[in-house]
């Protein structure tokens, strides 16, 4: 929990998050990375709603620590309107240091991180992107 | 009545971690502090010294009385760890001419775990037994674990996480049959539970007093003269307290804790009636939520604590999200680790149930609406939390 004290970006994105929630299911212009598992503290599922080789919306859901949370929602709003090469280039120290996440919880953005890669690579992998 | 609030939203509890000091307590610590008061040292001849000291023996007498234990019984410590060591490594050491083998739960305080584990390191010998069902310790367990070099048991009346109550009677007399040693730490039932140490076969007993409105920094043990219980001291300087905790007595802190003590044996009967109510308010309004489970039975447990596992949320998250609440994830006095609790764990919750629990410890300004308001906090937290979670975690 002190690690989670007076922490305004953190209490901010975990407390309202923007971009909870799930896009329909089956949606051929939704990309999905999930990563993480209950047994390692930090289950994470990230879907990108893609325009081209746009990210039109993010959205995401998270089982984890509050920085788990505050992180993949941050992670939405920083996705949106991103290109796909751009998205790459987020990573989990970029979004560490946005937060201010303490380096004891780093653990956990790096599934988050996992879980944009599968999320691209998904995104990736349907033809009609490319 | 109004509950204890700390700020405009905060709903307070967590009363096993601590409570506020009496009222009461307070103006009778405050005559022992000043110019006016009985600020002399208790082991001072002359006139304020004796007045300190009749406010030293007055409380002692109260302390005594709650537990039907002889005042001369009573040797104040700093606290209910200190207690905890000075009965765990006094005894021991007293002892160790005839064996060296000491048995203690996995549940135990960290006060009496790390005590023995000290006296592992020093060549003593530990068993160290696994709770069985909801964490009790049974006779047979313990019997099976005796050995004829065993000297001392050291088990906890109530389990400060999950408010079990462990049966001490039982427990006590097979020691006393055997000729072991048998410590109780009584940190969370000393005011709480009627306990008669006149009747109990317990040779070593650890009190606090700030569990029970009295102040933090000071407590007791109690030291059978009846079979005599014997100790090696722990620590040494001037002689006080029968030799076995040196130190000048701190007549403000004594005084605290003996007044906490006598308003605790006129409370404790109306107190403990009206905390099983309300802890069933609270279990009732939890189920309802639903996705919980009671850590322990409740009616096998202290009536002022119930300590809940939260299915389909992560822990910390959960505790993070209940802003106006204070309450522990586990004993309080290892909270600030984000390790899931030990104690539960022994009692086999894997790591993220046991991660995902509170204790719930109400108190004496505990009211309905405290309970009605912690428990719309909790169900507005679960139903988000539980709605962010990946339907394939579960």
């Amino acid at each position: 929990m002190s690690a989670a004290a007076s922490n305004v970006l953190l209490e901010r994105y975990f407390f309202a998050p923007v971009g909870a929630g799930s896009f329909a299911a089956g949606s051929p212009s939704v990309a999905e990375g999930r990563a993480g598992s209950r047994k390692r503290g930090v289950a994470v599922q990230l879907q990108c709603q893609l325009q081209g080789q746009k990210i039109k919306a993010a959205r995401f859901l998270a089982w984890g620590c509050p920085h788990s949370i505050a992180a993949a929602s941050w992670l939405t709003e920083k996705l949106t309107g991103l290109s796909l090469d751009e998205a790459s280039g987020v990573g989990a120290m970029q979004i560490a240091a946005a937060l201010k996440v303490p380096a004891d919880r780093l653990g956990s953005i790096l599934v988050l991180e996992d879980a944009l890669a599968a999320c691209l690579e998904n995104a990736r992998s349907r033809r009609h992107v490319w | 009545m109004a509950g204890l609030t700390m700020g405009s939203r905060m709903i307070y509890l967590d009363y096993a971690a601590t409570t506020p000091v009496d009222a009461q307590v307070i103006e009778l610590m405050n005559q022992c502090l000043g110019e006016d008061g009985d600020f002399a040292n208790p082991s001072s001849l002359h006139g304020p010294g004796l007045a300190a000291r009749a406010r030293v023996e007055i409380a002692r007498g109260h302390v005594a009385a709650l537990l039907g234990a002889g005042s001369e019984e009573i040797v104040f410590t700093s606290g209910a760890t200190e207690a905890d060591n000075m009965a765990i490594r006094g005894g021991a050491l007293y002892q160790a001419h005839r064996g060296r083998h000491i048995i203690t739960s996995r549940s135990e305080h960290r006060a009496v775990l790390d005590s023995c584990k000290a006296l592992e390191k020093e060549g003593f010998e530990v068993t160290w037994l696994s709770p069985a069902e909801q964490g009790r310790v049974s006779v047979a367990q313990l019997r099976e674990a005796l050995r004829p070099d065993t000297t001392l048991v050291s088990l906890m009346h109530v389990n400060n996480e999950t408010g079990l109550i462990q049966d001490i009677q039982s427990l006590g007399a097979l020691c006393r049959e055997q000729g072991v040693l048998f410590h109780v730490d009584a940190a969370q039932s000393a005011g709480k539970l009627p306990i008669d140490l006149g009747r109990l076969p317990v040779d070593l007993m650890s009190f606090s007093a700030h569990k029970i409105y009295g102040p933090k920094g000071i407590g007791a043990l109690f030291v059978r003269r009846e079979p005599r219980c014997n100790l090696f001291p722990v620590m040494f300087g001037g002689g006080q307290e029968q030799g076995l905790r040196p130190g000048t007595l701190a007549t403000h802190q004594i005084a605290g804790m003996g007044k906490a003590f006598e308003l605790a044996a006129t409370r404790m009967q109306a107190d403990q009636a009206r905390l099983v109510g309300l802890r069933q308010r609270l279990w009732q309004g939890l189920q309802k939520i639903g996705g919980v489970s009671a850590n322990g039975a409740l009616e096998s447990c202290a009536p002022n604590i119930l300590n809940v596992s939260f299915q389909g949320v992560e822990g910390e998250s959960l505790m993070f999200g209940l802003t106006g609440l204070a309450l522990s994830s586990g004993s309080a006095c290892a909270s600030s680790n984000r390790e899931p609790s030990y104690v539960l764990r022994a009692l086999g919750l894997d790591d993220q149930a046991a991660q995902a629990s509170l204790r719930f410890s109400l108190g004496r300004s505990t009211g309905i609406e405290d309970i009605d308001a912690a428990l719309a906090m909790l169900e507005e937290q679960l139903k988000r939390l539980r709605e962010l979670a990946p339907p394939w975690v579960q």
